[in-house]
């Protein structure tokens, strides 16, 4: 049985998700799902159909391609694909979150003057 | 385009702008990509061992909101779509505008024909709605006008016509106290006073005399102090308090702030100043007894109190009534509840409205919305004609610019189809089509408002004094809108005309060459069609232009009875308080008249209260006959009584039978008076009029006047009108009280020079005047034959621009006929070319090209003769002394078109005639 996923995606990184996904080449949208679910050790719990409107605002902003094809069952899929626009979302995207993720860690791991005045 | 089969079941306009594919297309698809993740996923649990119940429901709760989620992916692909047709667009436009500027500059015949051609139109549509902006569409300036009605009395009796009365004061205030319809009522007259300051010129100013619920009815307020109030318009505090417009208050006193409870010295009275009124107030029109000459919006300058007494009971109708009608109530209910109160007036008011009179004179109460009794009933049909007339002249002009269009078309179907084939699709085609139009249409619009611009002064200068709201008229932001719209319009009809054919790919363009039939037979229907609506449209012009000629021309010909050449005319303003009397003020003219006379090349001066063609408007008083009262059942004649001093029938010509009465008549008292012959003949028929007594002091008076003259025939009303019937009074008071009215104070002088221009004396007659008395105004000095022009200023203001209208669709038919048939010739040089190598003549190949020319002028002769027949009949009202089917207009309007026609189409058949037939199969 699959471990019950129990984190909360934080808004906004869906969309990193997303890019840092398709990095590694086009696929359809299940295919993202499964992706996000293995990598994040299936600790991350989205809902799949949130996918899909993000998939295409993202596209809509030009970060992803999107295009009918066959899976390798022979079934009609869409897949996205990143684009060069999408590509450079994904690097400023991905320094932004090693940031916020840094700074965060460090404001847990402080321990100050001992609280107090 | 894979799509094509698709593509062309969707309607024109979609196909044309590629609106967004259909919204189910789009749900479609994502709902394909949703359907996908879930079967696949069921598939997936079923494929680890759940049932396919428990694989579905795992999917779903996986999935959450099935419904949202697809709706919101849905949102964001429209939005998507609408983005990227946008991105689009511009991307097209900016590649195709600067593309189709290129085209149309390597044409720049094409552009230049066709920007003037639609500027013409567009510009003669533009003035003209400006005009029937101004005059007819804006409201009137007062709040809430479409509840403001005009009451009047109108009476017909024998003799006199229909007339328009005013209201007398007892019906006012029977009307303000029952009437239960309206909500205000108020009355007024209108009239000239002169105000002399010290130390200032004096200075002839509009002044109207007002009820002070006058102001109700405008809902009028004041500017600085107060409106008349109730207090003011008490009887017995006549001539004491006055309202300045602001306007005036502005020019004649600088804004002066403290100017309430000053005085202004009138000739008349010195006025105490109470208020100042809002900016822009004034009447819709002058008082009842206005003249013909200017029924224009009345500008006043001083507001003073009428000052009505309810105990007067006179039957004189001096005063022009407005009112506002109640919450709810209509003009009809109005005219209704009005006319059964005017119906108990001899009941009523037996002392002043008698049986008899309201018999004889049909007198009857008359309620009409203001808006329309301001316009009256010609103004309002004579501008929609024009309108008609320049949008038909617009439609003429597009017509022949969508033909060049075609033509253009045509040759471009080749370069047309070959972009189609490689690719472009439907939308870079509109674009590039629209563009070219619409920059084409723009340049045209924006010409077209400069050309407006130039027409309405034009226009302006020759319109009749007698259109009411005409001062107003400019070119605003609602022409200009109005410009735009029409190139607009303009611009897409052009534009779209060429895309049904030009976006599906033709193939058989590109096998055979330049010849695509099918196509082309279509075209070249389309092109005869607009030929024949434009023959058709120009015929319609011609004969309405043709009707008013004939009309302007039969006016100039009605001897009005006096001769206009030579003559000066001037008005004469006697101020009351030192010209109290009529000895007085015949002194000062007796003078005037002598010191002018003097002045070298004058030949005649007199002076009157009316100038024929001018001021005989609507008013009229009761005449009485000596020793012959009339029978019950005969119409009492109510005419025009009109004081004239002697040398005033010499000065203007007209000719007395008799004797015209002089100084010493004056003098002596002789009472002498002239009348006109149609008067004579109504009062005694069959007799001699010399001799006889005539009165206005009622039938019992111990005072007659003696009539000395007849005047043969004068038609004083309008050379359109039937003769006038007048009483040309002594310049001696008839009887005691007479001598106060002031019948004397305002007269038009006229001066006869023998040679010369009249205009010339203007500078010497105003010294003589300024010798006399600095403090007389001379008021308005024209030409006689300049009041003459005026009066039949309407036929030849609609004739001018009917004429003008008429001679540019004549001009643009006939190049489009032109055009068409160049266009015909060169498109069949080749067969042309055999028929000329196979020995066809000269002649035979003219014949052969104007006969084809000739049927379309013939057919669309043939139609502008039914549309002609069918559409003059509105010109009736305008029309004088020709009948709407005036068999002369409909013979040589026709012949005219047909000839000009043939000349248009002479020039190519020339050209086919002389083709030199190797060369043309050659190059073909």
């Amino acid at each position: 049985m699959p471990r019950t996923p129990d984190l909360e995606l934080l808004r906004g990184t869906l969309d990193l998700l997303i890019l840092r996904t398709l990095a590694w080449g086009p696929m359809h949208g299940l295919a993202v799902v499964r992706w996000i679910e293995d990598g994040s050790r299936r600790q991350l719990q989205i809902e799949e159909g949130a996918l899909y409107p993000a998939l295409h605002r993202m596209e809509q902003k030009g970060w992803l391609d999107a295009e009918w094809g066959y899976t390798d069952q022979n079934r009609r899929a869409r897949f996205y694909r990143l684009t060069a626009l999408g590509r450079r979302q994904l690097t400023a995207e991905m320094s932004k979150w090693q940031r916020y993720a840094l700074a965060v860690g460090h404001v847990l791991a402080f321990e100050g003057n001992g609280g107090g005045r | 385009m894979g799509e094509g089969a698709d593509v062309r079941r969707e309607p024109f306009l979609r196909r044309v702008f590629r609106l967004p594919a259909s919204s189910a297309r789009l749900e479609r698809s994502v709902d394909d990509e949703l359907r996908f993740h879930l079967d696949e996923r069921v598939r997936e649990f079923m494929a680890r061992g759940m049932t396919r119940d428990e694989a579905e429901a795992e999917a779903r709760k996986r999935f959450g909101d099935y419904d949202s989620y697809s709706r919101h992916t849905r949102d964001v692909d429209a939005q998507t779509m609408t983005i990227r047709n946008r991105i689009e667009l511009v991307d097209t436009l900016r590649r195709e505008v600067p593309r189709a500027a290129r085209l149309l500059a390597r044409a720049p015949g094409f552009a230049a024909i066709a920007i003037l051609t639609l500027a013409l139109g567009i510009g003669a549509t533009t003035a003209i709605y400006s005009v029937v902006k101004g005059v007819l569409l804006n409201p009137l300036p007062y709040p809430n006008p479409e509840a403001l009605v005009s009451v009047m009395h109108p009476t017909s009796a024998p003799g006199s016509g229909e007339r328009q009365w005013g209201l007398a004061s007892v019906g006012y205030f029977h009307f303000r106290e029952h009437a239960s319809t309206l909500e205000a009522l108020g009355v007024y007259r209108s009239g000239m006073l002169s105000v002399a300051e010290p130390g200032q010129p004096a200075q002839q100013v509009r002044m109207a005399q007002v009820t002070a619920s006058l102001f109700d009815v405008f809902q009028a307020r004041p500017h600085l102090g107060r409106l008349v109030t109730a207090e003011d318009d008490l009887p017995g505090l006549a001539l004491r308090t006055v309202v300045l417009s602001y306007e005036f208050w502005r020019h004649y006193y600088g804004e002066d702030p403290d100017i309430v409870g000053r005085t202004i010295q009138t000739s008349a009275f010195p006025l105490e100043i109470i208020g100042v009124t809002q900016p822009g107030l004034t009447l819709p029109r002058p008082g009842a007894f206005a003249s013909s000459a200017d029924l224009t919006t009345f500008g006043v300058d001083l507001w003073v109190p009428l000052n009505l007494d309810p105990a007067t009971r006179q039957n004189n109708h001096a005063f022009a009534g407005v009112g506002r009608l109640a919450p709810g109530a209509t003009a009809d209910a109005a005219q209704r509840e009005l006319s059964t109160m005017t119906g108990q007036f001899s009941a009523l008011f037996p002392d002043v409205y008698s049986q008899r009179f309201m018999e004889s004179y049909n007198f009857r109460a008359g309620v009409t919305p203001l808006h329309d009794e301001v316009l009256g009933p010609t103004i309002g049909r004579a501008l929609w004609i024009l309108f008609g007339a320049v949008a038909l002249v617009l439609v003429i002009a597009a017509a022949n610019v969508a033909n060049l269009f075609l033509v253009r078309m045509e040759a471009r179907r080749r370069d047309a189809a070959v972009r189609a084939a490689l690719g472009a699709d439907r939308r870079h085609m509109a674009v590039h089509y629209l563009s070219e139009s619409l920059m084409l249409t723009l340049a045209a619009g924006a010409l077209g408002v400069v050309l407006a611009r130039v027409g309405l002064a034009a226009m302006l200068a020759i319109a009749p004094r007698n259109v009411p709201r005409l001062v107003g008229v400019e070119l605003d932001g609602s022409s200009l809108l109005f410009a735009l719209a029409l190139a607009v319009v303009a611009g897409i009809s052009l534009g779209v005309m060429p895309l049904p054919r030009a976006t599906s790919v033709d193939v058989d363009t590109l096998r055979d060459g330049a010849r695509g039939l099918g196509a082309s037979r279509r075209q070249r229907m389309a092109r005869h069609a607009l030929v024949v609506a434009q023959v058709a449209l120009a015929m319609m012009l011609l004969v309405a232009s043709g009707l008013m000629i004939r009309s302007f021309m039969h006016l100039r010909d009605v001897q009005p009875g006096l001769d206009a050449s030579g003559v000066l005319t001037l008005g004469v303003s006697l101020p009351y308080r030192s010209y109290e009397t009529m000895e007085q003020a015949a002194a000062f003219h007796r003078e005037f008249g002598e010191r002018v006379g003097a002045l070298p090349g004058v030949v005649a001066i007199g002076a009157s209260g009316a100038l024929p063609l001018r001021d005989y408007g609507t008013g009229c008083s009761v005449v009485f006959r000596e020793n012959r009262p009339y029978a019950s059942g005969e119409p009492t004649p109510c005419v025009h009584t009109v004081p004239a001093t002697p040398g005033f029938f010499d000065a203007l010509g007209i000719t007395v039978r008799g004797r015209a009465p002089d100084w010493g008549d004056v003098s002596t008292k002789t009472q002498a008076v002239v009348v006109t012959e149609v008067l004579a003949r109504r009062l005694w028929p069959g007799e001699d009029a010399i001799g006889k007594g005539i009165g206005t002091n009622g039938p019992d008076s111990p005072w007659w006047y003696r009539v000395v003259g007849v005047v043969p025939e004068l038609r004083a009303g309008g050379l359109d009108q039937p003769p006038t019937e007048a009483v040309f009074l002594a310049a001696s008071p008839l009887y005691p009280a007479q001598n106060r009215w002031g019948m004397l104070n305002g007269l038009v002088v006229a001066v006869k020079v023998a040679r010369g221009q009249p205009d010339d004396l203007i500078g010497p007659i105003r010294r003589v005047l300024t010798e006399m008395d600095a403090q007389i105004p001379m008021v308005n000095p024209v030409t006689m034959e300049t009041v003459v022009d005026r009066s039949i200023a309407r036929t030849s203001f609609v004739m001018a621009l009917l004429s003008i209208a008429a001679a540019i669709a004549l001009l643009l038919s006939a190049v489009g006929l032109y055009g068409v048939i160049s266009y015909l010739v060169a498109q069949r040089r080749a067969e042309i070319g055999v028929r000329i190598a196979l020995g066809a003549s000269v002649s035979r190949v003219l014949r052969m090209v104007m006969g084809e020319s000739a049927r379309l002028a013939l057919l669309g002769v043939a139609l502008g003769l039914l549309g002609a027949f069918l559409g003059t009949r509105l010109l009736q009202a305008l029309l004088f002394g020709v009948s709407p089917t005036d068999s002369l207009v409909l013979t040589v309007v026709p012949i005219v078109l047909l000839a000009i026609t043939a000349l248009a189409s002479f020039l190519p058949a020339r050209r086919a005639a002389r083709l030199d037939p190797a060369e043309a199969l050659r190059n073909s």
